[in-house]
């Protein structure tokens, strides 16, 4: 019987259990979808790694993407090494087709390429596809996803922009690595080392030493004897290590992804808790005659989470269905992230986690009005009104603050931490729940408050409906605030992430003005991941000579393991010239001329990383590197957003004797005045454009500009996330209003036939939801800069410097996107309210 | 156009069409209500009074036949046209008061007035005037909820006469109201017929009500059955009991 009754339920109020349900889709699709995305960004790195590296068992490399530089004699050092089959050395760097005359920064364009020595073995098990199977000459073997991707054929000759100027290559060979996936674009490439050093400027030394270990022997054992014998600082890893190294990292994003995806999921469950509030309550009667006539409490409450549970599971359904398509939209924005991408695999978990959690999301909300619904009294069948229960104002506004403050200091926690431990994610979680709990315990006290204000405008504009939308808002303060609460966790979250980014970016940016004093900066186009290109010193001479050049100088950079931190950063500077490129700040009590010390041997430690490391003024560090050994005294602790904040400092003589010195990572430039700064970004890209396309300049406007590009780019993927679960909160005002015009259907019959037009009726309606979601964006936009300036200070309270800025371009979207949003979700009440029936209406019970 | 009748109806017919079935509530109307009349229509239940009272009052749309209000055919009115015509030219009082329950009594009477756009502040002293016509200028600053139903419909009252419409259109107004309260009601409309000269029509079951009124115009099936002078309620319970019998 019951569940005769609930199906009947869910088909009698058509419209509003297609709103519920797709809610729950749009909340089962987005997880889905998450799901999906993380796995194939995992698969794809899997993929990557067993295709590359193939046969390889060890990978013997200095710092993290190949990017240092390991001493030629270590190869048969390694060769002696007892179970090691085969060890092949190579070098690797970046290199950019040249499209149409010039080299654009795009990752489509880039190709790592790799000089291997003739003879050595393949470890890679790269397939010839096309072509000669062996190194020819000069010429280039290419891999064929990326030939057929930009239509290059065996025999052609390519040109391509290198570190010491254009290329041209022939092309010898076609090979296909793994099963030929695509990764994001960018391409491989293999040429004779004796070559690649001459044209990409790797004098000496070797990126990378793969090593096969003999048949039967341990890779482990192995890989301890090598390390015994390799200097300190040089990783030997397994590809799997390298694997699990990156999965780790992408794992952090994939958290933040996965928190998203439930926070929509969480409002697709509080819009399944308002809407069946709802329709408990305009069920009264019905209910009370069910009781009079002897049901069960139970029997009451199993009614309505059957019919939760029927609507979940339909909405899971179409939820995984949309879910597939969702995915293919994420993959394509993070792949414009630059993340490689291979081929969407659905993991198949998604395919059960997702729908579970949209059913268990709907039944949960559909729990408490349940509850509610099976207390109903058998009188109610008879009462004419419902008397609903007074709230208690005083006691939600205190636990609501007192939840809320929790919620904070939560956050700020888990962003004064350095590292992240379990119990310290687990308090940012639980921070930002128990912060939304907080705002909507405290929302009956404060949307009618803020519905009074906003309605301020709108009385002005449109007096009588104005006035009486604002009315019927402030009329069910319960409903109106968690109408608009669903909205607030949405924006709030946009507004927390968008506080977060313009922080970092405004951070950084001032820091910049205030620690940059270059005009220009030369680095290589857009490379990311994968060996970097160094232009060669060279370079920096022709620079210098240029008409408006004053003075100029290179700097370089290495992620390097340094005995003391993994994958630490090292910053070479000419200390004779830095004063004039940078002013670094540093903390109280560096030695008087730093400069000066650097020039001997002396280097500057991030402030943070001093901390961590209990390392002071005065301390002595032991370096080693592949070219040698060093000892180098702190002379200073680097606070601030620069790269020097972040890296070990030293100068380019001791990091050349430590590291082995290529090229210059970047080049900066000052004009002779600053007058002439225009003409000499004009002459440094001529300079550029004709005999250096992989590498391009950027004034400081343009180094600002691309921080804040690249942030917003990892963030759209975020905003996306967050606008599905916007979506889903407006579904929630609609149904709002629809309950509201059905409530107000003789007022309205009443308003027309005192001679309101079907015009004003719409715009009452119109306004009413304008109503909502203002108070709803309003609200979520200080909850959400609240967290974000908590997160900011908990940052801000470590080493690292950081300073609030409010996310002007969030809030101005917001703003408008909210009043969009509020005429949007009232097109379908409005419809209604306005073709009513006059008569009927009036009529109406 | 001051001299034509507030209403002129002739030849009006009116037909519910649903799928297969049809009802002809309505099956020839002829009707002129003067100025400053106060006609009472009667009839027994599903004869037509409301089907005619919400044709008058431009809410339904009619069949065949003409319909004029102060002067004005409404038979080629559009949408735009006929909200015009009820905010200015017609009042409705109703069984259930329908006030706005947000609203206080003042801000209900100035109501339709505030929908065609005028200024708050200017329509004060209007209201305090209707608000005291109904005896109710102590309470002009209650909600619905604080007045009785009697006092509820006394704001409605007003309300209706906040534009000075041509014609003011009652559907059993004293249907909800006990006996004394009901009186109270009907005097006022008498009073705001004899004195400020509106017109008024009213559809009631009550033959005591309807005494109250100048004219009595009697339907049966759709058709004018007959019509008697207001002021003796024996009269009217007579003819009223013929009719029943007749059908
Ligand atoms: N919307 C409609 N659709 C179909 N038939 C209708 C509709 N409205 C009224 N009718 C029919 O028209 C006829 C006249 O109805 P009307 O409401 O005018 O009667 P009434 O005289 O007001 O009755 P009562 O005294 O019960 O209020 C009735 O037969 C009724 O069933
Ligand atoms: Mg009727």
């Amino acid at each position: 019987m019951i569940r005769s009754l609930a199906w009947r339920s869910v088909s009698a109020r058509k419209g509003r259990a297609v709103l519920n349900g797709l809610g729950i889709v749009l909340g089962v699709a987005l997880f889905f979808s998450v799901l999906s995305l993380s796995q194939t960004i995992v698969s794809t790195f899997d993929e990557l790694f067993s295709s590359v590296y193939g046969d390889t068992d060890l990978a013997v490399s200095a710092g993290a993407n190949g990017q240092g530089t390991l001493n030629e004699s270590l190869l048969p050092k390694i060769q002696k090494v007892d179970g090691v089959s085969v060890a092949v050395p190579s070098v690797g760097t970046t290199m950019v087709l040249i499209r149409n005359g010039t080299a654009e920064p795009s990752q489509k364009d880039q190709v790592f390429v790799s000089g291997v020595r003739p003879g050595d073995p393949d470890l890679a098990g790269a397939k010839t596809v096309s072509g000669a199977d062996d190194l020819v000459g000069d010429q280039l073997q290419l891999d064929a996803s990326f030939a057929e991707n930009n239509k290059i054929k065996v025999g052609d000759t390519v040109k391509f922009a290198t570190s010491t100027g254009v290329r041209p290559l022939k092309i010898s060979g076609l090979f296909q690595i793994g099963s030929g996936v695509n990764f994001g674009g960018q391409g491989f490439a293999a040429m004779d080392m004796k070559y690649a050093r001459e044209y990409f400027d790797i004098p000496r030394g070797f990126s990378e030493i793969d090593v096969k270990v003999a048949s039967g022997r341990s890779v482990a054992a192995v890989s301890k004897e090598i390390e015994a014998i390799v200097p300190a600082g040089i990783q030997v890893n397994t590809p799997s290590d390298i694997a699990d190294e990156i999965n780790s990292q992408i794992q952090g994003f994939n958290i933040i992804l996965y928190f998203f995806a439930a926070m929509s999921l969480f409002v697709g469950g509080f819009l399944i808790l308002n809407s069946f509030n709802m329709t408990v309550a305009q069920r009264l009667r019905e209910i009370g005659m069910l009781r009079t006539l002897g049901a069960s409490r139970k029997l009451i409450r199993r009614m309505i989470l059957l019919e939760a549970l029927i609507l979940g599971a339909l909405g899971a359904l179409l939820g995984v269905a949309i879910g597939l398509l969702l995915t293919r939209l994420m993959v394509w924005l993070v792949s414009n992230v630059g993340f490689p991408i291979g081929t969407i695999t659905y993991p198949p978990v998604a395919f059960i986690v997702a729908p579970i959690l949209g059913v268990g999301a709907t039944v949960l909300g559909a729990l408490r009005p349940a509850i509610r619904a099976s207390r109903i009294p058998p009188i109610q069948a008879v009462l004419v009104e419902h008397r609903s229960q007074p709230l208690r104002l005083g006691r939600r506004l205190t636990v609501g603050s007192v939840l809320t403050v929790v919620g904070l200091l939560g956050v700020f926690t888990l962003a004064a931490s350095s590292d992240t431990p379990l119990p310290i994610i687990l308090a940012g979680v639980f921070g930002v729940i128990f912060l939304f709990s907080g705002v909507i315990m405290i929302g009956p006290v404060v949307v009618p408050m803020l519905v009074r204000g906003m309605a301020w405008p709108l009385r002005r504009l449109t007096p009588v409906e104005g006035r009486i939308a604002a009315d019927n808002a402030r009329a069910n303060p319960t409903r109106t605030a968690s109408t608009a609460s669903g909205l607030m966790i949405g924006v709030a979250l946009v507004a927390a992430i968008g506080s977060i980014g313009s922080s970092f970016i405004g951070t950084i940016s001032d820091d910049l003005d205030k620690e940059l004093k270059t005009d220009f900066t030369i680095q290589p186009r857009g490379a990311q991941g994968g060996p970097q290109a160094a232009i060669a010193e060279s370079a920096l001479d022709q620079v210098r000579a240029l008409p408006a050049a004053g003075p100029a100088t290179g700097v370089k950079t290495l992620f390097v393991a340094d005995g003391v931190a993994k994958n630490q950063a090292v910053y070479a500077i000419d200390p004779a010239t830095h004063e004039q490129f940078a002013t670094p700040e540093y903390s109280p009590g560096a030695v008087p001329d730093v400069n000066a010390a650097l020039a001997r041997d002396s280097l500057t430690l991030p402030a943070f990383f001093a901390k961590q490391k209990k390392l002071a003024v005065g301390d002595t560090l032991a370096l080693e590197g592949p070219r040698g050994s060093k000892r180098l005294k702190v002379a200073a602790l680097v606070k601030g957003n620069s790269a020097e904040a972040s890296s070990i400092v030293m100068s380019l003589d001791n990091f050349d004797a430590l590291y082995g010195g290529t090229g210059f990572s970047q080049i900066l430039a000052i004009a002779k005045t600053p007058e002439q700064r225009g003409a000499l970004g004009e002459q440094i890209d001529t300079l550029l454009k004709n005999n250096y396309p992989a590498f391009q300049s950027l004034s400081n406007e343009q180094v600002k500009q691309r921080i804040k590009d690249q942030t917003n780019q990892v963030f759209a993927i975020f905003y996306v996330i967050m606008a599905v679960a916007i979506l889903v909160s407006l579904l929630g005002v609609v149904n709002t209003l629809l309950m509201s015009v059905l409530e107000r259907t003789r007022e309205i019959g009443l308003l027309r036939a005192i001679g309101s037009s079907r015009w004003q009726i719409r715009r009452m309606i119109v306004s009413e939801s304008l109503l909502i979601t203002a108070a709803g964006s309003a609200l979520g936009l200080v909850v959400g800069m609240a967290l974000g300036w908590a997160f900011v200070r908990g940052i801000a309270s470590g080493e690292t410097h950081a300073e609030f800025h409010p996310p002007v371009a969030v809030i101005v979207t917001v703003a408008i996107l909210s009043v969009v949003a509020g005429i949007l979700a009232a097109i379908p009440p409005a419809r209604r309210a306005a073709k009513m029936n006059v008569i009927d209406a009036l009529s109406y019970e | 156009m001051s001299d034509s009748p507030a209403v002129q109806v002739s030849g009006l017919t009116k037909r519910y069409e649903s799928g297969e079935t049809s009802v002809d509530a309505l099956k020839g109307i002829d009707l002129t209500i003067e100025r400053g009349d106060f006609v009472a229509v009667m009839g027994p239940s599903g004869s037509g009074k409301s089907t005619l009272m919400h044709i008058l009052g431009a809410l339904e749309t009619y069949s065949e036949g003409s319909v004029a209000i102060d002067g004005k055919e409404i038979g080629g009115m559009n949408e735009e046209e006929l909200t015009l015509l009820r905010r200015d030219s017609i009042g409705f009082i109703f069984q259930f008061f329908n006030l706005l329950p947000t609203m206080t009594a003042e801000e209900n009477v100035m109501l339709p007035s505030m929908v065609a756009g005028e200024k708050t502040s200017a329509l004060k002293p209007r209201s305090a005037e209707l608000l005291e016509l109904v005896g109710l200028s102590d309470r002009a600053k209650h909600l619905p909820s604080q007045l009785s139903g009697g006092e509820q419909q006394r704001v409605s009252v007003a309300r209706s006469l906040m534009r000075n419409p041509a014609l003011l259109l009652a559907d059993e107004p004293t249907g909800n109201l006990d006996s004394k309260n009901g009186a109270a009601v009907l005097d006022m409309l008498r009073d705001v017929q004899q004195k400020a000269g509106h017109t008024i029509m009213m559809v009631t079951h009550d033959a005591v009500a309807a005494s109250r009124a100048g004219r009595v115009v009697f339907l049966r099936d759709g058709l004018i059955a007959g019509e008697v002078a207001g002021g003796d309620s024996n009269r009217i319970i007579e003819f009223f009991a013929g009719l029943e019998q007749a059908a």
